[in-house]
This record gives structure tokens, C-alpha cells and sequence, in this order.
């Protein structure tokens, strides 16, 4: 705090952290494998079991896996490190995405180069060698460079949301019953993280299952993510006489928090990389925990406990407004039955 | 969006219910193609009957504000703001007139319906 972080300070190391180190490690291991590309068997082996090669697949097709990966992740980087907190700063979650493009990159480009160079000269791909040391080694280069990374990078600062409209009360009579209900769909910037995981893990499966015996497993993992994208695009928010309550489409997931145990509400400004590190069910640290769908307004309310619940939604101001009103209404019955 | 309804005001439930989903339809408050909530969990959070949440949205089908379809829920259709600013206007002149001459609401919604069925 003594000494202030310019913006620009940190943006210029993000970008070398999270932008620059990623693409120049995916560009060097793109061109050495393309150079490698007239000795290497075609189908080579893409992914390997205990017992040697299992997996086989088109080389060039093969080596641009890196190089995608890391240039897409660079993209989701620089995005998500725009907005940093007030002080110039970047927050703990910003690290976190910026260091990850370091071992992503690393782990993704010294893996492929070891896979591609033990299969130079060989006949058939199926006599292609062990490749898990190259995996360790990717993971542990991409480690230690990461970590380096982190203390390259500012210390990180966790600002409290920002509170954006006066606390609106809805008004409400005796006897009269008031509810308020929203369906919230996720947005744009979430669908399309979700959308490149999802395209990500059907990428990796159409490799792994070329050779046709593990069809169960693309079934069991497309079925999963199917899952969690119906859960995770469409809730229903409702704030009423019982409190919060927050479900997904499907019923799950939920959560309620009765109005008993709400100390507080309000309205506040979230921004969903810089606060929750993504789109979802997040925990953010500092008993703060939400359901992110966009960056924006949002309800956050405030447990007895002193956690928060935090939701973006559209109208957040009437949602809080309601339970300001339901808690004034019960608090002022409280004082006339004692 | 908000929903109110006082069970001690006389005016039947459905019709409270109807009338402020109508509000904010009228007002801009809720867009086209947006969902109304699945009427079970209306009903539970407003503690009414799940047939007088049913009614409500039935009578706002009647009227060409809401699609109602099994398994799909209620969806809100017509409610471009700009449709409603005569009718907006009207009212509020009609409403401010009824209050100059002192007629209560329920004579003046009385003497609406007489005029509307002629």
C-alpha cells in the first residue's frame, strides 16, 4: 500500500508474464516440430497408456495443438487483466490467470516436443516410446517458471466490491406479500470460455478415441460437460417472505440463505475475471462466494456469519430492495410482539 | 420482476397478481421473450394457490401478453413500451381526472367495464 503500483507497471509485466513468455515458448516449439515434420511417421502416435502408444492421429494437426491452445489462453489473459483495482494492482485472481499461461504454455510445448522428437526416423508410430518423463518435465518447467512468474508480477490486491446505488427499500404494507423472481442467463464473455473448454475437451477426445477403443469415455466426458453446461447458463434468483434463494435450471445446483440469517444487502459492481476469477459457481476468498454470470451489477448479501453471497443479475436494485423491505417489515414486527 | 399481492385488499387475488405483471409489461420493467416464473414456485413463494398463479397467467394469455405453453412456461410476448405510450398517457389523464372529481377507484373501474362491454 506505501507505494503504489502504476496500472501501467503491471499491465507491461502481465503481458510479459501472460502474453509474451506463453507465445514465444508456442512459436519456438511450432517451428522445431514443423522442421521435424518430414521424418516424423504419418499417423503419429497422440496419446499413450501405460502399454506404449494408443492413440494415433494426423502430425501436422498434432503440433498446432500447442500453439492454439497457448494463443487463445494469451487472448483470455489480456482480456481478463484490463480492469485492475483502483490502486493499479492487479487481484489475486489476475495472478492466477497470468501465471497459469506460463506452465499452460511450457507444459503444452516441451510435452509435444518430446513427443514429436522420440518418433523422428521411426517406421510405424506404433513403436513410439514412453512419453510421460517429457509430461513431468513440461509440468515442472512450467512450475518452477510460473512461480517465478508470480514474484515477477505486483502483489496482488483483493479490493472489497464496489457498492454502486444508494440502498433502495421496497415499500411493503401489512399483510401484503411481496416476491421478486428472475431467470439470469449467463453471458457472452462466460459462453465463450465455456464454448473453447468444450471445444478443447472435444479436441483432445476425437485424438484419444482415433483409434476407436474409448469410445465409453468421450460418451461418459460429453455427457458430463453437457451437464455442467445446463447447469451453469440458465438460474432462477428469487428473493421473498423465506429469504434468498439461487438454482440452477435443472433444480440443482441451490442455495438459500433464510432471511433470519441475512444481516445485510446491497447492491455492488462486479467484474467477473478481476473479483471471481470466471463464470459460475465461485468461491473468491474473504468468505465471499457467488454465482457469476456476467460482469456488472449484482445482490450481494451479507450472512450473520459475515459471509457474503454474491449474484450478478439485471435489477439487482429491486431484488435488494425487496429484502431490505422484508427485513425491515420483520425487524419492526419483532419490536412490537417483544 | 416484482409481484405483490394483499390478500386484505378486497380486489381478488388473481386479478392483483395479473394487474402487476401487466404493470410491468406496460412499463418496460419486463422484455419480450422473458420467462415468467414456473407457476408451483410463484405460488409457493407468495403462499397462494398454484390455480390462482394459473388463472393470473391465463388471463394475461387472453389478452395477448404472455404465450403460455405446456412444458415451456409462461413467456412474456407483446410489450414494446412504445405501444403503450397513448395508453400510458390516457390514463394517467383519465386516472388524474377521476381523482378532480373525486370518483373512488371502484366506481371508476365499474363504469370502465360498462362502457368497454357496450
Amino acid at each position: 500500500m506505501n507505494s503504489p503500483t502504476a496500472a501501467s507497471t503491471t499491465k507491461l509485466r502481465i503481458l510479459i508474464v501472460g502474453v509474451l513468455i506463453p507465445l514465444i515458448f508456442a512459436t519456438t516449439s511450432l517451428s522445431v516440430m514443423y522442421s521435424w515434420l518430414p521424418e516424423l511417421p504419418d499417423p503419429i502416435a497422440v496419446h499413450w497408456s501405460g502399454a506404449g502408444a494408443d492413440g494415433f492421429g494426423a502430425a501436422l494437426s498434432f503440433i498446432l495443438v500447442p500453439f492454439f491452445v497457448t494463443l487463445i489462453y494469451a487472448v483470455f489473459v489480456f482480456v481478463a487483466t484490463r480492469k485492475l483495482s483502483k490502486s493499479g494492482r492487479p487481484s489475486w485472481n489476475q495472478k492466477f490467470i497470468t501465471v497459469i499461461a506460463v506452465w499452460l504454455s511450457s507444459m503444452l510445448s516441451i510435452s509435444f516436443l518430446g513427443s514429436t522428437f522420440v518418433q523422428r526416423g521411426l517406421q510405424s508410430a506404433t513403436q513410439a516410446p514412453d512419453t510421460w518423463t517429457y509430461l513431468l518435465l513440461g509440468a515442472g518447467v512450467g512450475l518452477a517458471l510460473s512461480t517465478a512468474g508470480w514474484f515477477f508480477l505486483p502483489r496482488w490486491e483483493n479490493l472489497p466490491l464496489e457498492s454502486i446505488t444508494p440502498n433502495s427499500v421496497v415499500e411493503i404494507e401489512p399483510g401484503e406479500r411481496v416476491t421478486w423472481m428472475k431467470m439470469t442467463r449467463i453471458g457472452w464473455a462466460g459462453i465463450s470460455v465455456m464454448a473453447f473448454a468444450v471445444a478443447v475437451s472435444l479436441t483432445a477426445l476425437v485424438l484419444v478415441t482415433v483409434a476407436g477403443r474409448m469410445i465409453w469415455v468421450s460418451v461418459a466426458v460429453l455427457c458430463f460437460i453437457v451437464i455442467l453446461v445446463l447447469t451453469n447458463t440458465w438460474w432462477w434468483i428469487c428473493a421473498d417472505h423465506r429469504g434468498l434463494l439461487v438454482h440452477g435450471i435443472l433444480g440443482w445446483p441451490r442455495t438459500s440463505i433464510p432471511l433470519s440469517d441475512i444481516r445485510s444487502v446491497q447492491v455492488v459492481q462486479v467484474n467477473a475475471t478481476r473479483d471471481f476469477g470466471g463464470w459460475g459457481w465461485r468461491w473468491a476468498g474473504n468468505g465471499r462466494s457467488g454465482v457469476i454470470l456476467k460482469s456488472g451489477p449484482a445482490l450481494e448479501v451479507t450472512r450473520s456469519s459475515g459471509k457474503r453471497f454474491v449474484i450478478t443479475t439485471d435489477d439487482a436494485e429491486t431484488a435488494a430492495g425487496v429484502l431490505a423491505g422484508l427485513l425491515a417489515e420483520s425487524s419492526s414486527s419483532n419490536r412490537t410482539t417483544h | 420482476m416484482l409481484f405483490r399481492v394483499d390478500p386484505n385488499s378486497g380486489v381478488s387475488l388473481f386479478d392483483q397478481l395479473a394487474g402487476s405483471i401487466r404493470a410491468a409489461a406496460i412499463a418496460g420493467k419486463v422484455k419480450r421473450g422473458e420467462r415468467l416464473p414456473p407457476a408451483r414456485e410463484l405460488a409457493a413463494s407468495l403462499e397462494i394457490n398454484v390455480h390462482t398463479v394459473l388463472r393470473a397467467y391465463q388471463m394475461l394469455r387472453d389478452e395477448g401478453l404472455v404465450d403460455l405453453r405446456p412444458g415451456r412456461g409462461a413467456i412474456v410476448t407483446a410489450t414494446n413500451v412504445e405501444d403503450y405510450q397513448t395508453f400510458n398517457s390516457a390514463m394517467r389523464e383519465l386516472i388524474d381526472e377521476a381523482k378532480r372529481l373525486g370518483i373512488p377507484p371502484n366506481a371508476l373501474a365499474a363504469q370502465i367495464r360498462e362502457a368497454y362491454s357496450e
